[in-house]
């Protein structure tokens, strides 16, 4: 009894020290990529050492006889690599300077057999013709991988960071850890997203896109000065001081496609709770005073996303800071860490730093546990992720202000996506669903974040909020923890718009995404004209009693009350057709409301009434902000004045200030 | 004479000379009057019967004003590149007047009259436009070299910086720097246009440079003087900016009562200019630099247009 009874115990300890390692009962992914990483910083070298175990699983059904891997900090190696030839060597205006650059070599990769595989290794380019990226790593396998087997690879690695130029590197004594761990690409499988075989999916780095990976567990050592303080994805296991003033702290991360870290001596280290999320805000110590934003910000996003789209699975999130001059690594997305970015002083007339981190926490969603892939279907994440930030911010800090709140002069989200799409020299460039890198004559963010917010809210209040929210739970739930494509989204719609809508907007909603998604054509409805003529009686002769008579206006019996002849023409000057209505308001305060299908190039409305139109509006209640032009939406029989004499006698004003400060020397 | 003084006989003498600030006024509106009326016709056109524009009534509404701006880019673009013919109309004119308001402060007896203003704006126009063109071209190159060498070094601190702090400093310093020495460049263009006037020079080089040396043996007065001078438009423009957020533009009323304010502080601004002249040229008259000819302040127009011929 007393040998069951210890049994008993040891195996209760056991189980619990098994569960002490696993955040989630069951995997909440399939499991595809798991890593065991042991990383060594050197703060004064800039330099990683590290050394990998990655165990791959085959889950196709396809044998599968080579590897690709991801080695992207490559891409900040020279001026050659695809990247920095697409950014011509500048990024969110930040430029590379000389003795920055970064890159990294992987030094030994075997199998768990023994197989030495480094001799093997050959950099491919599948984007593009630039032979001199060495983003891209390709095995040979001496033996193929059978469906279902996994294999296991030690991979020894060095790498140089860059100082940071975009998203990933080092400023002084500030470490933003991104893409820095050779990372295999993803098999796609036949039928999985677009595949019609089974092939890998793993593109070169680029500057617009560079996300796509299978999700798994990740245990990674991370040994770095003892006064360093860190942050990484996952949950913190365990923290050894090596007694030589180093220091190795382990995290944990399960069911997630990424893993990042962030380290610097600088960092005040803040925490706060919401529900059963810790969120950590590792603090710049100038901008302490600006946590508090990045804290009730991530709990406006966390309550959002939780009522609106589903259960955030994680137990912490953390929040970077990045250093001053390391704001390149600023408004990145990793799992379970997120960098944001704000300024000594900012106060909340610009809610950038609430933007920045309700947008990236977004990408816990739209990138994170929805793993799209963002290369060829960025606006899975970046759209997607724009239209949730667009209604959060909207409907936290108000729909006219949200952005920016001075005296005078306000700016919603909503109104910075217009303001990106609309002022576009030329917003037919690109279909939005266009693979990322192949944006060549621009307009990426301009389409794939800005474009996709506005139509995505079109479609929101065509549809209906409550449909909405049906179908981005549903699209949320149904592909969480997988890869699905934009096909995958519009069966959900598919599905949840009939279901409330009955045929109104038929059974395939492809006739709203085809014109908006995949086309260029714009959206511009205008309201033409509105007339109010009085009926009179007719002049002439006309048969009365049988006889002809000589109509007379002034005397005529027959006369009622005065009748106006009103009509209201409106037409579509864009190419792309939408469902809306017309409101016409007359000047007894009647209106009508005249549904129009959109399709031809115009329609009028007719009315023979007592009352006089005073002003009529199509798409009276704004449901298509993706209209380029609101202004000419309207019309009215008595337009103000006053604005424009408001805006005259301003730029009076400051011309008259312009030529006296102009002519000083005079 | 101190600065203290000299400024309150530049004060005394502007706050005297309304006909002549008038006139500085209507010059400055006229100059602005086609611009804006084009920019006005640009409006009407634009929002035409459109019920948005009566948004704009509350605040800037980013939407309305963006839709329009992107429907009428060019119109407004071919606006906008003319202020910078309208604003080389005003300078010319700026330098004209110069003459005239020179020609009447520096009489302390008599007061504004059509034919003295006028007259000094011919004698000491093609003068004046000379000593336009010397400052107008040091000011740019002092200033843009200034950009050059403070830009590179506060670049290479803010390069470098570890907060945005270090950052911030960097940039008011520079800013405070180089409006110092576009102040101190504008205070030796006026006391060279004194000295023309004062002593009837030809040579502008000549002059520019006598201003100069003035400057530098009498730096704290002059400077000092400039520097206490410049708190008046200072003072002025934070009473309109407070007068504009507490009024707003949000009604007719409020809209023609904003007019009147505004133009009002445009008249200030046209008041200053004749306080900065009347103030330099009283402390000038008080230094006596080039000797006593320069004590010249009783001289009427006749005078001045025999010595033009």
């Amino acid at each position: 009894m007393q040998t069951l009874s210890i049994l008993v115990v040891c195996l209760v300890a056991i189980t619990t020290l098994a569960q002490s390692q696993s955040l989630f009962r069951e995997p909440l992914s399939p499991r595809i990529a798991n890593y065991k990483i042991s990383v060594v910083l050197d703060p004064s070298q800039k330099t990683l050492s590290g050394k990998e175990t990655l165990t791959w699983r085959n889950a196709s059904t396809d044998r599968i006889s080579e590897l690709q891997f991801h080695l992207y900090l490559n891409a900040f190696k020279n001026s050659r690599s695809t990247f920095m030839k697409e950014f011509g060597g500048a990024n969110r205006g930040v430029q590379m300077e000389a003795g920055g650059w970064g890159w990294t070599d992987v030094t030994s990769m075997s199998t768990s057999d023994g197989e030495d595989l480094t001799r093997s290794m050959e950099f491919i380019h599948p984007n593009d013709d630039n032979g001199e990226d060495q983003t891209v790593l390709r095995v040979p396998l001496s033996r193929p991988l059978l469906p279902g087997q996994s294999i296991q690879l030690t991979i020894g690695f060095k790498a140089k960071l860059p100082r940071v130029f975009a998203r990933t590197g080092y400023f002084q004594n500030f470490f933003m850890i991104g893409q820095w761990f050779p990372k295999i690409g993803v098999y796609e499988f036949a039928g999985q997203r677009y595949a019609t075989t089974g092939q890998w999916n793993c593109h070169q780095f680029h500057s617009n896109t560079e996300f796509y990976a299978d999700y798994g567990v990740y245990d990674v050592d991370m040994t770095l000065p003892k006064e360093y303080v860190l942050g990484a994805t996952g949950i913190p296991v365990s923290s050894k001081d090596n007694g030589d003033g180093t220091k190795t702290v382990t995290h944990h991360a399960e069911d997630v496609h990424d893993f990042a870290w962030t380290a610097s001596p600088h960092f005040l280290d803040l925490t706060e709770q919401w529900r059963d999320v810790k969120i950590r805000v590792l603090m710049q110590p100038q901008r302490a005073h600006q946590a508090e934003r990045y804290f009730a910000s991530a709990k406006i996003a966390l309550e959002y996303f939780d009522k609106h789209v589903g259960k955030y699975p994680y137990p912490n999130l953390t929040i970077v800071d990045p250093a001053y001059g390391g704001m390149g690594a600023g408004g990145m997305e990793y799992p379970t860490l997120i960098t944001a970015g704000s300024l000594w002083g900012a106060g909340t007339w610009v809610r950038f730093a609430e933007a920045v981190v309700i947008h990236e926490f977004g990408h816990q969603y739209w990138y994170g546990l929805v793993g799209n892939n963002e290369f060829e279907e960025a606006f899975l994440d970046e759209g997607f992720n724009q239209y949730t930030e667009t209604r959060i911010l909207d409907e936290s800090y108000g729909t006219k202000n949200s952005m920016l709140n001075l005296p005078g002069v306000s700016l919603g989200d909503l109104e910075s996506s217009r303001m990106a799409y609309t002022s576009m020299p030329n917003p037919k460039v690109a279909p939005t669903a266009t693979f990322g890198w192949l944006f060549k004559q621009g307009g990426y963010g301009n389409l794939t974040y800005q474009k996709t917010a506005l139509f995505m809210t079109t479609f929101d209040r065509l549809v209906g909020r409550a449909v909405m929210d049906t179908i981005m739970k549903t699209y949320f739930e149904r592909w969480k923890f997988k890869h699905p494509c934009w096909r995958d989204f519009l069966a959900v719609v598919n599905k949840v718009v009939p279901k409330y809508h009955g045929n109104k907007f038929g059974k395939d909603l492809s006739w709203y995404f085809d014109q908006v998604l995949y086309g260029t054509d714009v959206c511009d409805y205008e309201l033409t004209s509105i007339g109010n003529n009085e009926v009179v009686s007719p002049q002439g002769m006309v048969d009365r009693d049988g006889k002809k008579v000589l109509a007379d206006t002034r005397n005529d019996s027959t006369k009622g009350p005065q009748l106006y002849d009103s009509k209201v023409v409106a037409s579509r000057l864009g190419e792309v057709k939408l469902p809306t209505s017309v409101l016409v308001h007359f000047d007894n305060g009647q209106e009508v409301r005249e549904p129009w299908d959109g399709q031809s190039r115009w329609i009028e409305f007719r009315y023979r009434r007592p009352e006089k139109i005073t002003w009529a509006k199509v798409d009276p209640d704004t449901v298509m902000v993706i209209d380029m032009n609101l202004n000419n939406n309207s019309k009215t029989t008595e337009p103000a004045r006053a604005p424009l004499w408001k805006y005259t006698v301003k730029f009076l004003f400051w011309l008259q200030n312009l030529l006296q400060i102009g002519a000083v020397v005079g | 004479m101190n600065i203290l003084q000299a400024f309150s006989a530049g004060f005394r003498r502007a706050m005297s000379e309304w006909k002549m600030i008038l006139l500085l006024y209507v010059a400055n509106f006229l100059v602005a009057l086609p611009l804006v009326m084009a920019f006005r016709s640009s409006l009407a056109s634009g929002f035409g019967q459109s019920m948005d524009s009566s948004n704009l009534m509350q605040g800037l509404d980013f939407s309305v004003m963006l839709d329009f701006l992107n429907q009428h880019r060019d119109g407004i673009r071919a606006i906008m590149q003319q202020i910078y013919w309208v604003l080389l109309v005003y300078m010319l004119i700026n330098t004209l007047l110069a003459g005239g308001v020179l020609t009447v402060v520096r009489n302390k007896k008599e007061k504004f009259s059509a034919s003295a203003f006028f007259g000094g704006c011919g004698v000491y126009f093609l003068r004046f436009l000379r000593l336009f063109l010397i400052f107008g071209v040091l000011l740019v190159v002092v200033l843009s070299i200034a950009i050059g060498v403070l830009g590179g070094i506060g670049n290479s601190i803010a390069d470098n910086a570890s907060s945005e702090l270090t950052e911030y400093w960097v940039r008011i310093v520079t800013l405070a720097v180089l409006s110092l020495l576009a102040m101190l460049i504008i205070m030796v263009a006026d006391y060279a246009k004194i000295i023309v006037v004062a002593h009837d020079e030809h040579s502008m080089l000549k002059t520019a440079w006598r201003s100069a040396k003035l400057v530098s043996r009498y730096f704290f007065r002059t400077f000092g003087l400039q520097l206490l001078m410049v708190f008046v438009p200072i003072v002025l423009f934070v009473v309109y900016l407070w007068l504009d957020l507490s009024i707003g533009m949000t009604s007719g009323i409020t809209i023609l009562v904003m007019f009147i304010l505004q133009q009002l502080f445009i008249v200030s601004k046209a008041w200053t200019k004749v306080f900065f002249f009347a103030g330099e040229l009283s402390l000038y008259y008080s230094l006596q630099p080039f000797g006593s000819q320069a004590a010249v302040p009783t001289m009427d127009t006749s005078s001045l247009q025999t010595t033009a011929v």
